[in-house]
């Protein structure tokens, strides 16, 4: 598979995170690897948030277009940097939502560490401020 | 002085600078008035304003105030570099520096390099995991 020129990196990146803010689970699937791998922070796992690594497109997609964390109206990623070799790709977003199992707003900035096959994601890594979101985030495992 | 070292080659050289916590060599690696952006709730918590803003406050920051010198250890499991950005995914294995509890968590870093220094950079961590260690 031939390596992804930047214009086309660029063009994935605003389209996943639109996809992701819409929850457009179509988009989703095929911006994931179908056998992708993601790396959470751990204490989330410790804190029973997700499984580490969760694996899988259609897992992935569940996740991400279902209330499992945040309704779907009002979701708004921002992507603020991003940098990328065309094999791995690193994206620096902020996240605006409202928290599907309290209705209250929510604001964290991210930053995502991919491993991409072509256009698509293969591994992912993430980090944010995990503190704040376990302070105010309860999944919501009955929304899948 | 560093001069101008390609952004991808100054990060890594900056890692090791501050593992050993030389305060001359992070000097030269940092713009003046560099900005350091912490995550939200670590501000929240006092352990960091944010943004931290110029070189001295930085070097305090990578040195002194969270872990112990000896023993720590940053390992860079992924760097990335375009332009004058770099983005690197690390771990740190430490001791914490108030109560020499072992610490060993994973980071992503965005540093932008200017004329051959870290000019912004933004971190982002597990900190449930890290306050829970520094607690």
């Amino acid at each position: 598979m031939s390596t992804p020129a930047a214009d086309e990196i660029e063009r994935f990146v605003i389209d996943h995170f639109r996809a992701k803010s819409e929850c457009d689970r179509q988009a989703l699937l095929e911006q994931f690897a179908p056998d992708v791998r993601v790396w959470t922070p751990l204490s989330l796992t410790n804190r029973n948030f997700v499984e580490r690594p969760t694996v899988g497109a259609e897992r992935m997609a569940d996740l991400i277009a279902s209330e499992f964390f945040y309704t779907k109206a009002g979701r708004a990623w921002t992507v603020e940097d991003w940098v990328s070799d065309g094999v791995k790709l690193a994206v620096r977003a902020s996240l605006k939502a409202i928290i599907a199992a309290t209705g209250e707003p929510y604001e964290n900035s991210y930053t995502f560490f991919y491993r991409l096959d072509g256009l698509r994601i293969a591994e992912s890594w993430e980090a944010f401020d995990t503190a704040f979101a376990a302070d105010r985030v309860q999944p919501q495992h009955d929304s899948i | 002085m560093t001069g101008q070292l390609a952004p991808a080659d100054l990060i890594r050289k900056h890692f090791v600078t501050k593992a050993k916590g030389d305060r001359e060599e992070l000097r030269n690696e940092l713009a003046l008035d560099v900005r350091w952006w912490a995550p939200a709730s670590a501000a929240a918590k006092g352990i960091v304003e944010n943004p931290m803003v110029g070189a001295d406050r930085a070097i305090d920051h990578l040195t002194v105030e969270m872990y112990e010198e000896e023993g720590r250890e940053w390992t860079i499991t992924h760097l990335l570099s375009e332009g004058d950005l770099v983005a690197v995914r690390a771990r740190l294995q430490a001791r914490v520096a108030k109560n020499g509890k072992d610490y060993d968590n994973t980071y992503l870093f965005l540093y932008r390099v200017t004329e051959g220094r870290i000019a912004e950079a933004w971190v982002e961590f597990d900190t449930a995991y890290a306050f829970d260690k520094f607690a």
